[in-house]
């Protein structure tokens, strides 16, 4: 048994060894830790460690350590929450907000910013992060609106004008519609086609619970897929690109809707191409969509009144700025968004929609709203059998449902 | 392949695996070509062999501590693979071989838990692991992979399929357990072992749920965790991706190359005569 | 002590590390994860979970979408195991058979088992959407372009070929390393019996791999029917085109970490749990009809050498 024996021990000794060393990273120190997690976005990581280092310098009693998370933010934040083990500071994003706020699980953050502070902020980006109490659980750091981007040369080729209004985009996409071009890169989601139900007069949320299948929805809806089925519109699936940006970038497409975020990706993808970027056309109200993104602060922390501190530095109009700067996403506080707007003239249009942009948020569910919309469009593209009412209200019944087990 | 093989069915033969080989590198291939590309080209499809560079890999990896993703997902995956295969070998020959209490619960339960999709237990086990302190360690993203269902499973079926007579015969000659294990079994193992080995590296190189729960730290990130990180919420850029899969997958295409001398056909010392 | 003293003590010592990381980090989480199948346990609000006892499992009998995941998660397991199962065999067949450029064929074949599934999927998007590759292929034998990821019809073929395309060569290696335990002269033994190659294929190293086969197959369901990054990724998580690409386990992850309904997903699991316990309960006593089989074969062939 001797070999045997040794084997045993020694693979028992080896995990020992394992179990034991590197502890590391818990520097002892007097200092008060505070994690702040990020999204992995090398991009945003950047911009977070330079703010944290600034506030570190000015704090040598705080310590914050960023924490990027890789893959599913919302999958590990909410592993991370079952364990009380989330960090104490974290990104939350307006369309993930409502759970959070119902679960109790947020901080308030009411007597973070004073009132006339407070009123520096877009009152359409607060919005998403106050309960039904009225409490407000998260400050939005940046925002992102969507806005029309069409392609200059083909614009001119053609010699159209630009569309304000449905019927005119009708025309313009159906005139660009040749030689292998289509009009107009539709991403078939709630999430770009939202803005159309709200030009409607249509709306995604009531009283705190998701309608989809308004009859304004709807109706928005039939004039979307109409878009694509008479083909002056197709999606990414179709064009056979990931996403709107590809196909723009290459010209497979003269239009498109998509956020600020594609601006940049435009520098990478085609930096020669001239293009313009225009409201999205409208029917009854102009109207966009907007997706936030704040700082929210657990409710377990052990340093509310520092963590607090630390929001109130990174939402400060000066680091507001640093964001600007960035030129990605658009700051939050409407100082800054006129620096932005100066700095950036060419993104102007998107600063200037965010007081008709409506939320990407669904209260608790969602996710569950997002993936069942999703499911109704696809059935309405792909299935010329199926109405959008049918569809929408099928969908409309899953999400009551889902919502009734919360 | 022997000489009696008529000459039209050689010829299907090779035909047949050739164009495997193709399908099967043909991905490769295309993700290392697009690694190599521009970025406003990368999502082209066309052959363009012009302006090809490794300017996407240089940037990847002077922006990135990819020097130290590589280190942590060295020591993680050699650690895993030396112990864990120690353990499911030891313990796949006790389930064929030795009679003892037990055996068919064990073997019962190894079998289950295989059937227990991993999202589900992902949540209770990260629970665990974070009051064992696991997190940003390297025992923790050791021990709790060290027991592999199916390593243990598969070591089992091999031993069961060597004949059993040598063994019967080694013990009436009086040799200890440990001696027909070490001498006997072990040496008729070796291919099972490579398999195993090869398949448990792989498992732990390219591990990314449970790693990305435990790791916070980026001092920590494994090679896999590393490069999610890169990944933009918006969009990315195939080139990136690609050359990404690339260092990832270059390690275990040499492991390979190492392991498979192993796999020699026709072994006579099999003891069978 | 006695013979059967110390095959216990011999026994339990070998298995004895397996089985505690076994009981600490697999068994416990899973027993945790079965007592969750029976409360309303909502991931966010844990302090609020009740006692609901079989009412997630009365939900999950009535529940639709969970039929259809199990109708889609099946279809794709019984097409993809035996297609996998055969060509891997060939495979090592191949691999071992010694012919120039052995080497090169063995890494061929390997090379897709060891790209992660995240990249294969990401170069499978590249190939297979409308203007890829694969379709520009197939035009070449005048077949229309398809729409791979965004038609129902193809969304789960496609998931089909991507898993039989990456885990082939895991399979062929287990294939490879029992065809290392068949003796050259039971090869030459049916050779002077005048048994052609493909005779012997099937006479000979189908039946004496029946113990790897079984290893293969039951790994091979097992594995398929938890199927859930092909379809994660060709859907982006929702499980469309139309629900074709929802399986099992997309859904339980869904009702789990989207809904936040970590008992009812649980409940998912368990009701997966037991469709793959039967199967491989039914699979297994099939398997071991056919066990005495290739063993007399064996037998035999060795007293003829």
């Amino acid at each position: 048994m001797k070999k045997l024996s040794f084997l045993f021990i020694m693979t028992t000794l080896a995990l020992g060894i394992v179990g034991c060393s590197d502890n590391s990273d818990q520097a002892s120190s007097d200092k008060i830790t505070l994690t702040i997690a990020t999204y992995s976005d090398p991009f945003e990581v950047d911009i977070v460690t330079k703010q944290a280092e600034a506030y570190m310098s000015n704090n040598p009693d705080v310590e914050l350590i960023i924490e990027p998370i890789s893959g599913d933010f919302w999958e590990v934040l909410k592993t991370r929450m079952v364990s009380n083990n989330e960090p104490d500071i974290f990104y939350m994003d307006i369309f993930q907000a409502g759970q959070f706020i119902d679960a109790e699980k947020l901080a308030s953050l009411d007597d973070l910013l004073a009132d006339e502070d407070l009123a520096d902020f877009e009152p359409a980006l607060l919005n998403g992060f106050r309960g039904q109490d009225d409490v407000l659980y998260g400050i939005p750091k940046d925002f992102s609106t969507l806005a029309l981007y069409y392609n200059e040369a083909m614009f001119a080729e053609a010699g159209l004008k630009l569309p304000t209004t449905w019927s005119e985009l009708e025309e313009v996409a159906k005139a660009l519609t040749k030689d292998g071009v289509v009009g107009l890169s539709l991403q078939n989601g709630i999430d770009r086609a939202q803005p159309f139900f709200y030009s409607n007069g249509g709306s995604m949320m009531k009283d705190g619970k998701p309608t989809l299948n308004d009859p304004k929805n709807i109706e928005a809806y039939e004039y979307w897929i109409g878009l694509i089925k008479d083909g002056y519109a197709q999606t990414p699936q179709q064009l056979g690109v990931g996403w709107d940006g590809d196909a723009f970038a290459s010209e497979m497409v003269a239009m498109t809707i998509e956020g600020n975020w594609m601006v940049n990706s435009m520098l990478e993808l085609a930096p020669d191409l001239e293009y313009g970027v225009i409201p999205i056309p409208y029917k009854e109200k102009p109207a966009s969509m907007q997706f936030t993104v704040a700082y929210s602060m657990s409710k377990n922390t052990d340093y509310p009144e520092e963590a607090k501190d630390v929001i109130r530095f990174l939402t400060s109009s000066e680091q507001q700025q640093v964001v600007a700067d960035a030129g990605r996403s658009m700051p939050s506080r409407t100082s800054a968004l006129e620096e932005f707007k100066t700095k950036w003239p060419e993104r102007e249009v998107f600063a200037d929609l965010a007081p008709i942009a409506s939320e990407f948020n669904y209260g608790v569910i969602s996710s569950t709203v997002v993936d069942e919309t999703a499911k109704a469009m696809e059935k309405v593209l792909l299935d010329d059998s199926v109405t959008v009412k049918e569809a929408f209200d099928t969908a409309q019944a899953n999400i009551d449902k889902a919502l009734s087990k919360q | 392949m022997d000489k009696s093989t008529p000459k039209f069915m050689k010829v299907i033969f090779y035909f047949t695996t050739i164009g495997y080989a193709c399908i099967a590198l043909f991905p490769f291939f295309w993700a290392f070509y697009t690694s190599l590309r521009p970025t406003k080209e990368a999502y082209k499809l066309n052959f363009d062999f012009s302006n090809l560079s490794f300017g996407t890999y240089i940037d990847l990896i002077v922006k990135n501590d990819i020097g130290k993703w590589y280190f942590n997902s060295f020591i993680i995956a050699i650690s895993v693979t030396i112990l864990g295969v120690v353990l499911s070998t030891m313990a796949g020959y006790a389930l064929a071989r030795i009679n003892f209490k037990g055996k068919n619960i064990i073997f019962m339960t190894i079998l289950g838990i295989m059937m227990i999709p991993g999202q589900i237990t992902m949540i209770p086990q990260y629970m665990l692991l974070n009051n064992l302190n696991f997190i940003n360690t390297y025992a923790g993203l050791i021990i709790p992979f060290l027991f592999n269902a199916f390593n243990v499973f598969m070591m089992r079926q091999f031993f069961l399929s060597f004949p059993i007579s040598l063994e019967e015969a080694a013990e009436i000659d009086g040799l200890s357990r440990r001696k027909i294990f070490f001498q006997i079994a072990l040496p008729l193992a070796k291919p099972a072992v490579t398999t195993i080995t090869i398949m448990t590296f792989m498992g732990s190189w390219n591990n990314f749920l449970m790693p990305n729960l435990l790791i916070t730290s980026r001092n920590m990130y494994t090679l896999p965790v590393g490069m999610a990180s890169l990944n933009s919420q918006y969009f990315s850029f195939p080139n990136q991706t690609m050359a990404g899969a690339m260092l990832l997958s270059i390690p275990m295409v040499i492991l390979f190359l190492i392991c498979q001398r192993y796999f020699i056909e026709g072994v006579t010392t099999s003891g069978i005569k | 002590m006695n013979k059967k003293t110390q095959e216990n003590i011999d026994g339990w010592i070998m298995v004895a590390p397996i089985v505690i990381l076994m009981l600490v980090f697999v068994i416990g989480p899973a027993i945790y994860s079965f007592i969750l199948s029976f409360q309303d346990y909502n991931m966010l609000k844990p302090d609020k979970s009740e006692w609901v006892w079989l009412g997630n499992y009365k939900e999950l009998i009535s529940d639709p979408n969970f039929y259809q995941a199990l109708y889609n998660t099946l279809k794709y397991s019984i097409i993809v195991v035996p297609v996998q199962t055969a060509i891997a065999l060939l495979l090592a067949t191949v691999a071992n058979q010694k012919i120039k450029g052995k080497t090169f064929f063995r890494v061929a074949y390997y090379i897709p088992a060891v790209t992660s599934a995240v990249a294969s999927a990401a170069m499978f998007m590249f190939l297979f959407n409308t203007n890829g590759i694969a379709n520009k292929f197939l035009g070449i034998f005048g077949f229309e372009a398809v729409s791979w990821f965004n038609d129902p019809t193809y969304a789960l073929p496609l998931a089909m070929i991507m898993a039989i395309w990456s885990t082939v060569g895991t399979q062929m290696l287990v294939f490879l390393a029992g065809l290392q335990d068949i003796p050259r002269e039971v090869y030459e033994a049916s050779a002077i019996d005048g048994a052609s190659s493909i005779r012997s294929f099937f006479s000979i190293t189908v039946p004496l791999l029946s113990e790897k086969t079984m290893f293969v197959v039951v790994v091979g369901m097992i594995g398929t029917l938890q199927m859930f990054d092909q379809a994660f990724i060709i859907s982006g998580g929702t499980g469309g085109p139309l629900g074709s690409t929802t399986t099992v386990v997309l859904y339980l992850y869904n009702k789990a970490f989207g809904e936040n309904r970590l008992g009812y997903g649980s409940a998912v699991a368990v009701g997966l749990f037991i469709v793959i316990f039967t199967l491989t309960v039914l699979q297994k006593s099939f398997f071991e009809e056919d066990e005495n089989k290739p063993k007399r074969l064996g037998k035999r062939r060795k007293l003829n050498g």
